[in-house]
């Protein structure tokens, strides 16, 4: 989600909560004889606001289940960005509410206590990591990746591509009779003769020895396996050197076999990216619901023993 | 007809009352109609008037014009105050009106002997026989000598039709004057047609067929007196010229000056091919000129159906049109009416199969409400039970063929049945024949106008008495592609053009020209809707927008007097026109105004222009989490209506989805008018789409997809070749009572979790955002 000036709102409002749980949390110490503790009055309120936030952070994945859900019994359920934009803040603020629940201590090592709050920061961390890449990558994406497609496409584009440069190199390395020969200079008055054009064809072979070496691998297998290409600087350089030593015939077949490493690339690129734009969901996700199902049995345990 | 004025005047002695716009020679032809007396009526039906002709030829969409040059269809006109014996004038009946008062003597010795002396003039410059008479014994002149007595045809059995020889004609009587002796040419340069100008009597058919009918103006006259004669491109051989060879010269050419020299068609039609001469002999075929008929050879087959066998399958794309000439056929709706959803099966993957709903099962609140579904035939399939019969003597099939688009029903043999199979070219040649046309709208006024009218919302409840009212008074006009219907600025009272239109078959494009020029498309019509109600119903009576014929259009025109009355009996009618004029004026202005406000050329080429309601992705937000599409999938019952691919503008994606367009290309062509708009904006398809695609071909954006379902077929239905067949989908806006009736925004928006997805209109938000006119 990209926080923007549409998020003011959630922003101060998540500013004043939380000014006001640190405000009264100060008052709340000094009152207290031996320090703060989660079984106290305030103590417990922290619990129950905290985990009243995780929960509804939680149960943005549950309203995602449910796209199309309109009301949940008389209420309106809410566009799923509001869910979102929920999540983001309140989740944002339940950590320090929930620090102030368990009076910025983490418990004994090795106890419920200690793994829940360890586990909640893991989650915190993880999730401020994804706002902070859904912030970044997507604009990412959106300057170097302008021939961007569907991820899930992405076989079937690899498979174009791969079918394209084949057709290239194959129409470019074709032998043509008329371009076989090149004409000769000979002194005035003697016939004009013809020999083998050695250049071309010697262009034509250098063409298909990079096609069979270099760009079958980049295309098929991972491109990075091909560092003359990987990059768009060596992928640059490699394609200077060829140009330089191709005739001018085969020169538009360069650009174009230039122009799909290039779409090959951006699909790297793209794969790449993607990954790091949903790869932190895997441990954001399912930790959350540990941490969840590990502050119910807490609270369990806490209400039964209070 | 209403809007025409009737004139009385004597045909014969027998009063007559006919429109003002009839010809002499076409109120004599219709007079058995128009006779005043019940027994006059009866006895031209038995002894009908016949006057002959020669340069004048019928013709159903009147382009042929009539210019009277051979004089052969002359009558005589008696003085209005004098008995008839005393003659006033001769004067050519085809090209002169009636007039009221007028006395006509078309049967008389006198004008008898002027046709006949007329003729023996033609005839003197005519060979005698011409090779068509010598082959076919068809050429209209000789025909007309043969009438007059002035030639006698005999036969030789021994040879066959179109062979040289196979008729012998000759001069009843020595003439006085010798026989021409001199030829005035021919001209074989082009291999298909040959043309002989000592055959020619310079009726000028060919001239006005090259010109008016075909549009090429390659055919012209040159010379004076004896030199005169026909020619290609100011005198050049007819092979070296711009003809096209289109044939029309030689299908109007009533004589042997122009004849076929080619060998027919060779269409792969199945069945068996009908031969020149036996269409000829055919019911259908006889008033069509034998050159046509070798020409389309191979073009006409005779097909035989057992009971139960399939003639056409709906969604097919046939080019041919059926006649039925014996048995009977029904006709009927093969794909089940219901819409596509996807259902989980069992298993671990949870694996999904697309299913068919039945309109039973689950119905939609958007599905139609219509009576009745239009479909390519002489008859509309009632909408609860689509099915239907017809027999003998009827033409199915015609839109198929001559709009090129796919079939709109199944069509099965009812009992052992014969029908003719037809290529566009014939059923074109056809519909041109007045006595054709005639019979085919005698069957349409009995047989369809009413269930027709019932497929339009606004007369979809009219009682049996209105349409018998109206049956004999709507006039039923044919337009051919790109000819206007309705001008913008036009009369909605004129006489000719005035009143409210209902398509009958084809589809109409309705444009608005603004002061600066500019004219946006505001709608497509097809069968079953209806214009012109905005002028009839204004108290200025104006038309307010161009109505152009997009391909072969058929319409039913209710003239202005005939709407009064029948609004009068039934108010109703009025209440529903003025509510749908209220809503297309306010359309017409939501368009001006959009008009006005936006610089339309930056966003024409990539249709965004036309976008109503674009769905866009900001790039800069959007996670590619999909949610957009597994909402879009959830709503509609497992498929997706949009894909997140597309163009990209600046940081927004324009998603592969339904965009609602101003100019919904995708209307255009649907076989059965499935596919409509609701409230103006979505796109809604309902459940008797048969699957043809076309409306998916027709989306310049890819934004329709064509549905794969699943049906449960027994084996005899699989061997017939039934299929499991397609559905079309596209996005509803969410408009449906499956998805989101209580939110405003669709489920691909609302339940984007990054506010990256936007419903938009095009013109407005690109406007705002990416040209900086105005605030986003």
């Amino acid at each position: 989600m990209l926080v923007d000036r549409n998020a003011r709102g959630w922003i101060v409002a998540t500013i004043v909560m939380f000014v006001a749980s640190v405000g009264l949390y100060i008052p709340y110490v000094a009152s207290t004889v031996h320090g703060p503790s989660g079984g106290s009055a305030a103590g417990l309120a922290y619990g129950v606001v905290g985990s009243l936030f995780m929960l509804i952070a939680v149960l943005l994945g549950l309203r995602k289940r449910f796209r199309t859900l309109q009301k949940i019994g008389p209420i309106p359920a809410g566009r799923a960005h509001t869910w979102m934009q929920a999540h983001v803040w309140l989740g944002l603020l339940s950590y320090p509410v929930i620090l102030c629940h368990a009076g910025f201590r983490f418990g004994m090592t090795g106890s419920l206590t200690w793994a829940i709050m360890w586990l909640f920061t893991v989650v915190f961390v993880s999730g401020i990591v994804g706002l902070v890449i859904q912030n970044i990558i997507p604009r990412t994406m959106l300057e170097r990746l302008p021939l961007e497609t569907i991820y899930e496409q992405h076989g079937r584009v690899l498979a174009l591509l791969r079918g394209q440069v084949k057709a290239i190199v194959d129409d470019a390395t074709l032998e043509k009779d008329e371009e076989a020969f090149e004409l000769e200079a000979v002194p005035a008055g003697a016939a004009v003769v013809t020999s083998p054009n050695a250049r071309l064809l010697q262009a034509r072979e250098q063409l298909r020895a990079f096609y069979e070496d270099d760009l079958k691998r980049f295309l098929d297998d991972d491109p990075r396996s091909v560092p003359r290409l990987a990059t768009a600087r060596t992928a640059a350089g490699t394609f200077g050197s060829i140009r330089a030593s191709m005739p001018a015939s085969l020169l538009p077949a360069i650009d174009d076999i230039e122009h799909l490493v290039a779409e090959r690339r951006q699909i790297m690129q793209q794969r790449v990216m993607y990954h790091w734009l949903h790869l932190w969901l895997l441990c954001h996700v399912p930790l959350s619901y540990a941490l969840v199902v590990l502050a119910a049995i807490h609270a369990f345990q806490a209400v039964r023993y209070l | 007809m209403s809007d025409t004025k009737l004139v009385n005047f004597e045909l014969d002695g027998i009063p007559i009352a006919a429109p003002d716009t009839l010809t002499i020679y076409d109120a004599a032809r219709l007079a058995h109609e128009y006779a005043v007396n019940e027994e006059d009526r009866r006895r031209l039906k038995e002894d009908p008037i016949d006057i002959p002709i020669l340069c004048h030829k019928e013709d159903s969409r009147d382009e042929l014009k009539s210019v009277g040059v051979c004089r052969v269809c002359c009558v005589m006109e008696g003085s209005p105050r004098l008995p008839y014996q005393v003659p006033k004038r001769y004067i050519a009946s085809c090209c002169r009106k009636v007039e009221p008062d007028m006395k006509i003597l078309t049967r008389s010795p006198d004008v008898d002997e002027s046709r006949r002396t007329l003729v023996e003039l033609l005839l003197a410059e005519h060979p005698v026989p011409c090779k068509r008479h010598e082959q076919f014994h068809d050429c209209e002149l000789e025909l007309l000598g043969e009438r007059f007595g002035l030639l006698e045809t005999t036969e030789d059995p021994t040879k066959k039709a179109g062979q040289d020889g196979k008729y012998k004609t000759e001069w009843v009587k020595p003439q006085v004057y010798t026989d021409r002796v001199f030829s005035k040419g021919t001209d074989f340069t082009n291999p298909s047609i040959h043309i002989d100008h000592s055959a020619c009597v310079l009726c000028d058919r060919c001239v006005r067929a090259c010109s008016d009918v075909a549009g090429e103006m390659v055919i012209g006259r040159m010379g004076k007196g004896k030199n005169t004669a026909i020619t290609f491109d100011l005198d050049k051989p007819m092979g070296q010229s711009n003809c096209v060879s289109c044939g029309w010269c030689m299908i109007s050419c009533p004589t042997g000056a122009i004849t076929y020299a080619g060998s027919g068609i060779q269409a792969a039609l199945p069945g068996a091919k009908l031969a020149a001469e036996d269409m000829k002999r055919h019911r259908l075929f006889k008033e069509i000129s034998i050159e046509f008929l070798r020409r389309a050879e191979g073009g006409v087959v005779v097909r035989h159906f057992r009971k139960g066998e399939i003639i056409c399958r709906q969604g097919d794309f046939g080019s041919t049109a059926f006649y039925i000439d014996s048995g009977k056929v029904d006709i009927f709706l093969e794909t089940e009416f219901g819409h596509v959803r996807t259902r989980q099966k069992g298993g671990f993957f949870n694996r999904v199969a697309s299913l068919l709903i039945s309109r039973e099962e689950k119905p939609r609140k958007e599905e139609n409400t219509r009576a009745y579904i239009p479909i390519d035939a002489p008859i509309d399939l009632a909408y609860e039970k689509p099915f239907a019969q017809i027999g003998e003597g009827e033409l199915f099939g015609e839109a198929a063929c001559i709009n090129l688009q796919p079939r709109s029903a199944t069509v099965r043999a009812a009992e052992d049945t014969i029908v003719l199979e037809m290529l566009r070219n014939v059923v074109d040649i056809l519909r041109r024949q007045k006595p054709f046309r005639m019979e085919m709208d005698r069957k349409y006024r009995e047989r369809a106008l009413a269930t027709h009218l019932r497929t339009s919302d606004i007369f979809r409840d009219i009682p049996d008495e209105a349409v018998d009212f109206l049956r004999p008074q709507v006039s039923l006009l044919s337009f051919r592609p790109g000819e206007t219907i309705v001008r913008q600025d036009q009369r909605a009272d004129d006489p000719d053009n005035g009143g409210l239109y209902l398509v009958r078959m084809g589809h109409v494009k309705v444009t608005e020209t603004y002061a600066d020029g500019n004219s946006i498309t505001l709608s497509y019509l097809s069968r079953g809707n209806v214009f012109g109600e905005i002028g009839l119903l204004s108290s200025e009576a104006v038309r307010t927008a161009n109505c152009a014929a997009l391909d072969h259009v058929e319409v039913v025109r209710i003239s202005k007097p005939v709407f009064d009355e029948l609004v009068v009996q039934y108010p109703a009618l009025k209440e529903r026109l003025g509510t749908l004029a209220a809503k297309r004026l306010a359309d017409n202005r939501d368009h001006a105004a959009m008009q006005k406000r936006v610089s339309l050329q930056q966003y024409v080429d990539a249709g965004l222009y036309q976008a109503q309601s674009l769905l866009i992705l900001d790039l800069e937000k959007c996670t590619r989490c999909d949610e957009c599409v597994k909402a879009c999938a959830q709503a509609h019952n497992g498929i997706t209506r949009l894909l997140r691919e597309g163009t990209k503008y600046d940081k927004y994606l324009v998603t592969t989805s339904c965009r609602s367009c101003r100019d919904p290309l995708c209307m255009v062509g649907c076989p059965v008018g499935s596919i409509r708009r609701k409230n103006d904006l979505e796109i809604i398809i309902d459940d008797h789409c048969v699957g043809c695609g076309r409306c998916a071909e027709q989306c310049p954006y890819g934004n329709i997809s064509m549905h794969p379902i699943k049906r449960d077929l027994s084996k005899e239905e699989l061997d017939k070749g039934a299929g499991n067949g397609f559905k079309a989908t596209v996005c509803d806006l969410c408009n449906s009572d499956q998805c989101l009736d209580e939110i405003d925004d669709p489920a691909c928006v609302y339940a984007c979790p990054h506010d990256a997805a936007h419903r938009v209109d095009g013109q407005t938000f690109f406007d705002q955002t990416l040209f900086g006119n105005g605030k986003k």
